[in-house]
């Protein structure tokens, strides 16, 4: 993960690069509602082009984020810049942010047309341009044909498409978008999801994103910020954080994770021993950092990384533990075990569905007998 | 619901009067709307109410008819400030006054319950109801209520005259053999208040129940409740706000209610918004008047204040 | 169980509209009784027709009854939408709960109290400023836009809060200041809720007896006032004539409004229906 290894080719990753100047800089800033503190003394460096994911469950505080980035909401303490240009106290008709809201929040009594040229028009941008500005961000949604709709008359997909285009057409410096998918079917999400990559690529305009949904962030991300209680737990590419998860919450939180606590025995290189305090077991984890013996610790591993057979492995696997399915759920391409362990621990465990199932008869059953392993390096040591 | 835009500060690009104007709005907007609806109330709602007050505290001697001694009356209070308690005392005392406020109430209060008994089942029978039909029941609510009060309550005076359909028909029937007094009886004021303030009761169980969730109920039947106890656990409680709201809205007025005691009640009921007419038009004692006017809100305040608090939770929810 | 409850129900339905509808049915069939003594059916005739319409008093009472609801649902109109802006858009300020108050009092006011009010106010401007000269169209047009606007403000305020307020933050969003944003985005979406207590406040007006009765002077008889006057001391045939022509009006003005609604209503389902396929 280190910058030093790798040539100075920031393009792609520019938080890496200590030269680089940061778009959007977010310092100290809180927002309290009463005694209520939803945004909690966040600092944040956003660059140019990124497409940043605020992610995080119901009130977290990351809308509130988003809305003092437009400025709905001022920041009860702190500082926001945007492109080197203090925002703080300016009205959101002077930014040059846009935002596409959850709701899409298109104007009813006005067709598709004048929607996008909304913003235009306070600008007031000439007519000639308007209508030429218009038809191609039209053009690029796909929405030609239906300029002379009223939002009522479109459905979901397209009404997403409009409030795109109309929060584009200004050509913003940040696109703030609010749960952008929320209000689209699982199909068509996925799908518009691509969508939109594509089109933040093709216009280079830095994107902020927030959602509940981590799939979406992950797919969409360039970075993720992990919000809970007013606070960025994490702040990374989806890789880091779903790899190397900085605390349980986060390990949690994003995917599942089976958690061992323990206390470290000993650190032998980049191995450590962990003695778990259930059980009579010791397993070995991957640590680069040098870590006190005794020290309270837990160990994560995804669902996808622990290998799960009815054999005996092979002497010499690390981190071998014996236990019998208790429940399987099939998943057609994948089937998910919970497996308990010796010292009575109930082990989520994801197994590929190599074979085809016939009459019922799956390769894992309830009750089978099975040892699970995992090498070292697929676990993480967390030590919050 | 707070706007959360600071008005930040206009640039004044046009130039003149016109550009001046133009200016003087965009900053000063919300404050004007402010100041014209509420200089207008407190020009025309609360100072006269301030006045009612202060005349129902002067000496009824004094205040007495023609005009212009109200002029004299009013300067000679400025500098000895004469508040006299005497008309308050006056409608305590005499026995008439309290007898007319207490009718006031019972027929308000009977007239509202009667009310509740007609217009909850109606309002729950329009909302069982699916698709057009309930939109046309509801309009069918809605089109007495915006047609004359005045004339729905002439209506009456056709049917319960002596000689009017209702007689007519049960003379007809042989249920009586000469016709019954039902024009100028207390029986004419409740039907007249029912009927005219039934449509009142009727909108707000509505606009009530059309937030009801009717799987509530199914999920009560099938915990085992029988359908009495589905209504008393389940409906009753959910439909209460809009039974206060529709109780109050058809008891306040109807308790200060003048046309309908004097069209179909004559002068056999008494009620304290004929007592205050004819207190001042009749009698043109203004101070007694305008004592009777407050101890009616002051006997008002109570519900009027519920009603408040009832309108703005259902407005903030 | 089921079947019986609906029965119940259909029932309750039955007698409250025969209830509300009958006296009405009543009032009108005898509007077209030949016999000047009212509850005797004298054969069908429309000679009480004829009366009213040649009657001046009831020509000169309806233009003036509708002169004050015309200037009276226009201005409660403009005063209660920006009473109902202020209280569901606007923040706090010092005094927005008395404001809270009086803006809902006058529903709830008896009569009475609000006619014997505004009299005695009126009465007193007179006496320290000389205005009102003598009491008619203007003092009772102000007396009326005093209670209709509060009507008005209810219909807009629940108007706004049902609104999103999104909507007006996407304008903001999109360049606009806040006083373009009310001309552009709040004010026509709430136009249908003006609409609706432009009429309410129209009806109201044009229905008041009591408050007009206090506020009016000599020579200012509005319609009700008039009827009233009559029907005092008993029925009266042309009164019957008089009020089949005003129900009947109201009610083609309400069921045109209704139907107008419904298409509408119904108009939007099926563009929803044919967006979604």
């Amino acid at each position: 993960m280190s910058a030093e290894n790798q040539l100075t080719d920031f393009t792609d990753r520019p938080w890496l690069d200590p030269d680089a100047r940061p778009f959007i800089t977010l310092q100290g800033i809180s927002k309290s509602f009463g005694s209520f503190k939803a945004v909690d003394n966040i600092d944040l460096d956003i660059y140019r082009g990124e497409l940043f994911v605020l992610l995080g469950g119901s009130g977290c505080g990351k809308t509130t984020l988003l809305r003092m980035l437009a400025g709905f909401e001022t920041p009860t303490a702190g500082t926001l810049s945007i492109d080197g240009a203090d925002m703080s106290s300016t009205a959101p008709y002077e930014r040059p942010v846009n935002m596409m809201f959850q709701s899409y929040a298109l104007f009813p009594h006005m067709t598709v047309e004048k929607n996008v040229a909304y913003g235009l028009k306070r600008d007031g941008v000439k007519k000639a341009e308007i209508k030429q500005r218009v038809d191609e961000m039209l053009q690029m949604v796909e929405l030609q044909d239906f300029r002379k709709r009223k939002p009522d008359q479109l459905s979901g997909g397209q009404r997403q498409r409009v409030a795109l285009a109309r929060a584009l057409i200004k050509r913003p410096k940040v696109l703030l978008l609010d749960e952008p998918l929320g209000a689209l079917d699982k199909r068509l999400r996925e799908q518009t999801q691509f969508e939109l990559m594509n089109l933040q690529d093709k216009l280079g305009t830095t994107f902020i994103v927030v959602t509940h949904d981590q799939e979406e962030a992950m797919t969409l991300a360039t970075r993720i910020a992990v919000m809970d209680q007013g606070v960025f737990r994490q702040v990374g590419t989806p890789a880091e954080i779903y790899e190397t998860p900085a605390t349980r919450f986060i390990a949690g939180f994003i995917g599942s994770a089976n958690m061992f606590d323990g206390s470290v025995e000993q650190q032998r290189g980049n191995l450590v021993s962990v003695r778990l305090n259930t059980g009579d077991l010791v397993i070995s984890v991957e640590h680069d950092e040098p870590i006190a013996n005794g020290t309270a610790v837990t160990v994560a591993v995804r669902p996808e990384k622990i290998r799960v057979s009815k054999q005996q492995p092979e002497p010499g696997t690390d981190n071998v533990m014996r236990g019998s399915v208790k429940e399987m759920a099939y998943l057609g391409r994948n089937s998910t075990l919970r497996v308990a362990i010796e010292g009575g621990q109930v082990l989520e465990v994801n197994s590929q569905n190599r074979y085809r199932a016939r009459d019922g008869q799956h390769e894992f059953d309830w009750d089978d007998q099975v040892t699970v392993s995992f090498p070292p390096a697929s676990a993480v040591l967390l030590t919050a | 619901m707070e706007s959360p835009v600071p008005v930040a500060s206009v640039t004044t690009d046009a130039t003149g009067f016109r550009g001046w104007v133009s200016a003087f709005l965009q900053r000063h907007w919300r404050s004007i709307i402010v100041f014209i609806p509420f200089a207008w109330l407190a020009v025309f709602f609360l100072t006269p109410f301030f006045i009612v007050v202060k005349i129902s505290l002067a000496e009824s001697l004094i205040a007495s008819p023609p005009f212009s001694k109200l002029l004299e009356w009013g300067d000679s209070i400025l500098p000895s400030l004469n508040i006299s308690a005497d008309n308050y005392a006056y409608l305590w005392e005499d026995s008439l006054y309290v007898k007319t406020y207490l009718n006031s109430l019972k027929i308000a209060s009977v007239s509202t319950l009667l009310c509740l008994l007609i217009g909850y089942p109606m309002a729950y029978g329009i909302i069982r109801t699916q698709g057009t039909a309930r939109y046309v029941l509801l309009l069918l609510v809605m089109l007495p209520f915006w047609t004359s009060f005045l004339l729905r309550v002439y209506a009456w005076m056709g049917l319960l005259a002596d000689q009017g359909t209702i007689n007519d028909l049960l003379l007809w029937i042989g249920l009586i053999d000469k016709p019954i007094r039902l024009l100028y009886s207390e029986l004419a004021v409740y039907i007249g208040i029912v009927y005219t303030y039934l449509p009142f009761m009727i909108l707000p169980l509505y606009a009530n129940m059309e937030k009801l969730d009717f799987s509530l109920n199914e999920a009560a039947a099938d915990l085992g409740a029988r359908p009495a106890s589905v209504f008393t656990t389940v409906t009753l409680p959910m439909t209460w706000p809009g039974i206060v709201a529709g109780s109050l809205l058809v008891f306040i007025p109807a308790t200060g209610e003048f046309v309908i005691p004097d069209l179909l009640g004559g002068g056999n009921v008494l009620m304290i918004g004929r007592v205050l007419s004819s207190e001042f038009n009749a009698n043109h004692d203004w101070p007694v008047a305008s004592a009777v006017a407050v101890a009616l809100l002051f006997v008002l305040l109570i519900p009027m204040m519920l009603y408040h608090r009832v309108q703005s939770r259902e407005a903030n929810s | 169980m089921k079947g019986k409850r609906s029965t119940f129900l259909i029932t309750c339905l039955c007698f409250g509209f025969a209830f509300l509808y009958i006296p009405i049915f009543l009032l009108i069939l005898y509007s077209f009784n030949y016999s000047k003594l009212l509850p005797v059916w004298g054969g069908f005739s429309t000679r009480w027709y004829v009366t009213v319409f040649q009657s001046e008093d009831v020509w000169d009472a309806t233009l003036l009854s509708l002169k004050i609801a015309l200037m009276n649902a226009t201005v409660a109109t403009l005063l209660g939408t920006m009473a109902g802006l202020m209280l569901v858009r606007f923040a706090r300020f010092r005094g927005k709960t008395l404001f809270t108050g009086m803006i809902s009092a006058p529903l709830v006011m008896p009569e009475v109290i609000t006619g014997l009010s505004l009299l005695l106010l009126f009465i007193t401007l007179q006496q320290i400023t000389g205005w009102p000269g003598n009491r008619g169209v203007t003092t009772i047009t102000i007396a009326h836009i005093t209670f209709s606007m509060a009507y008005v403000a209810i219909i807009i305020q629940s108007r706004l809060i049902n609104s999103d307020l999104s909507l007006e933050e996407a304008a903001l969003d999109l360049g606009a200041k806040p006083f373009r944003v009310l001309f552009d985005i709040t004010l026509p979406l709430l136009a249908p809720g003006m609409v609706a207590g432009w009429l309410l406040a129209f009806t109201l007006s044009l229905d008041d007896l009591v408050i007009a009765s206090f506020v009016s002077g000599p020579g200012s008889t509005t319609l009700p006032m008039l009827i009233y006057s009559r029907v005092r001391l008993g029925l009266k045939p042309d009164i019957n004539a008089l009020a089949t022509i005003l129900i009947v009006t109201v009610a083609i003005g309400v069921l045109l409004a209704g139907w107008i609604l419904l298409r509408q209503h119904q108009r939007k389902l099926k563009a929803e229906q044919l967006a979604s396929q």
